[in-house]
């Protein structure tokens, strides 16, 4: 009964918090689709594709919600025009680069700013590369269609009034997407709770294999970018430092959370590739700090 | 046919929509709200409301204007949350997790070190009184390497739950510890310390909400030996209400908006 309790608040915890932020990105989404048109966006990039992603990464700082949010925003951004690298690297980058997030990761590292510019710069770093290896891909390669209540409301739009789009279309992707994340909430609590400590431990001593261990736990937990890092830092007198950047590294980029929502938006081939890309950069990144002997 | 399940649909949503708007705002009513987030959240959590609250009064219009929505089923998984903040009591964090804590400072045996060793950031304390605006920062400090060498021997107290496990400690020993929470209960770490008993220890019940008071010394524990608490007293923590979180410094960027 104990562990039901405990699995039911911390379900409805990650919930309540996800909720508000998932709502915000909707809005935000929907306001893209509503004061700009099919390419209304791209006149106001730079020219070159590099500089486009370097400012998508910056972007994040102006944009402080967590990573559940920017998935629709980006979604939105590729249908009004952006190229597919410069929306992918805003979505990896912004729950990294935004202010509070790298606050939230300087009090928990105990004012350790060092730990806070090799987080943000490498996560940073990812995203890019990310973004130069999706250079070439089309919205249609990348993003499932459209269903009918999404082609619905954009021409609800030029029937009925502005507010009433706003309010219809910011629901429906709320529904959408929050389908998926009570389903990714409910895994990542039952991961909470059931899995066992011991097993976790049992890898910390084996340098590159506590790299993959904490990797996979960043996915698992599933945690909001504002606190993964008191969780990481929690786990520094157990694990290496370099397993625990990897945790840093991944869990703003990717979790199971995010892997359901992005899953409303994207198509599966697409999805895959970048969770493989995400997870072997966020390890090569871990790997060098570990050759390096900057950290234990 | 289809008409009617579309209207039926709109009126589902509409119910749905004040759900989920009755639950934050019963929890935020009741105070229980501090039970699942923090008050750092607390300005997304107002933004939600306040669409909401629009958006119920919209789907009314539309409802009442005939409104036509297909509702897929999985929808109805949002009625989920809403039914658990209905059906169950609000709880906190059991000490499950802070047995996991405490499994995760015998593994390490974090912060032992020799009277010899040095310790730059160690603090030296007359007292050392651990309340829930320090916790965090004393605990770290607690487990930092010298600490015992710079501290034996000095007066402490902490507040927390009080539980014990045959795998973790002997019959003349324990832990006691809270939650640290930075933005919701899922990142929940727990703090613990380690106490020791002059002689066996009989717990009443676990879950205990209890003041500690003892010395610093370190303890030698079934998987090792680390920093902990040479217990003097225990008494219930009558001066707190229960509230086994605490919050790390910096989490409150937003103020304290809500708290009753």
């Amino acid at each position: 009964m104990i562990y039901f309790n405990d699995f039911t608040t911390v379900f409805l915890s990650i919930l309540l918090e996800s909720f508000p932020f998932l709502l915000l990105g909707a809005l935000i989404a929907s306001i893209i689709h509503l004061v700009t048109d099919e390419r209304g966006l791209e006149r106001f990039l730079p020219r070159s594709p590099l500089l486009q992603m370097v400012a998508a990464c910056f972007l994040g700082f102006l944009f402080p919600v967590c990573e559940c949010a920017v998935i629709p925003v980006a979604r939105a951004l590729i249908r009004r025009g952006v190229p597919v690298s410069t929306a992918i690297v805003f979505m990896l980058a912004s729950p990294i680069i935004n202010p509070i997030a790298l606050f939230a990761t300087y009090t928990a590292a105990r004012s350790d700013w060092s730990i806070v510019v090799i987080r943000a710069g490498l996560g940073l770093f990812i995203a890019l590369v990310c973004g130069l290896l999706l250079r070439k891909k089309s919205a249609s390669e990348v993003l499932l269609p459209e269903n009918p209540e999404q082609k619905e409301d954009h021409d609800h739009h030029h029937t009925h009034g502005k507010i009433s789009f706003l309010v219809r279309h910011t629901l429906n992707e709320f529904w959408q997407v929050g389908f998926f994340l009570i389903i990714g909430a409910a895994v990542s609590s039952s991961v909470q709770q059931f899995l066992p400590v011991e097993a976790v431990l049992f890898f910390r001593s084996n340098g590159v294999l506590s790299i993959a261990v904490m990797q996979i736990m960043g996915y698992l937990l599933s945690l909001c970018s504002y606190a993964d890092a008191f969780v990481a830092m929690g786990f520094s007198s157990v694990f290496p430092m370099p397993a625990i950047f990897a945790f840093l590294i991944i869990s703003p980029l990717i979790d199971v959370k995010n892997t359901l929502v992005l899953s409303t938006c994207f198509k599966k081939e697409f999805i895959v590739s970048l969770i493989g890309k995400l997870f072997l950069f966020s390890f090569l990144a871990a790997l060098i700090i570990m050759l390096s002997r900057s950290y234990g | 046919m289809i008409l009617l399940k579309r209207r039926v649909g709109s009126l589902f949503s509409l119910i749905l929509q004040t759900g989920l708007l009755g639950m934050y705002v019963s929890l935020l009513y009741s105070g229980d709200m501090q039970n699942y987030l923090t008050t750092k959240l607390m300005p997304f959590v107002y933004f939600f409301l306040v669409f909401f609250a629009l958006s119920v009064v919209w789907q009314i219009k539309s409802v009442i204007q005939g409104g036509k929505e297909s509702i897929p089923a999985g929808r109805l998984l949002f009625a989920v949350p809403v039914l658990i903040v209905i059906l169950a009591p609000t709880n906190t964090l059991s000490s499950s997790g802070l047995k996991k804590g405490a499994a995760l400072l015998s593994a390490t045996g974090t912060g032992v070190a020799t009277e010899n060793s040095s310790a730059p950031r160690t603090k030296k304390f007359s007292t050392i009184k651990i309340d829930e605006k320090n916790y965090f920062d004393r605990h770290n400090e607690f487990y930092d390497p010298g600490f015992v060498a710079a501290n034996r021997g000095r007066r402490i107290e902490v507040s927390g739950l009080l539980f014990s496990d045959q795998e973790l400690c002997y019959s003349d020993q324990g832990f006691i510890g809270r939650y640290s929470v930075a933005c919701c209960i899922a990142d929940a770490q727990p703090l613990v310390f380690g106490l020791l008993f002059e002689e066996d220890f009989s717990f009443d019940s676990e879950e205990e909400w209890i003041i500690v008071s003892g010395v610093v010394t370190e303890a030698e524990f079934p998987q090792g030996k680390f920093p902990a608490i040479k217990v003097e007293s225990v008494r219930p923590n009558e001066q707190e209400l229960f509230n086994p979180y605490v919050y790390p410094p910096g989490t409150e960027l937003f103020g304290n908006l809500f708290q009753h």
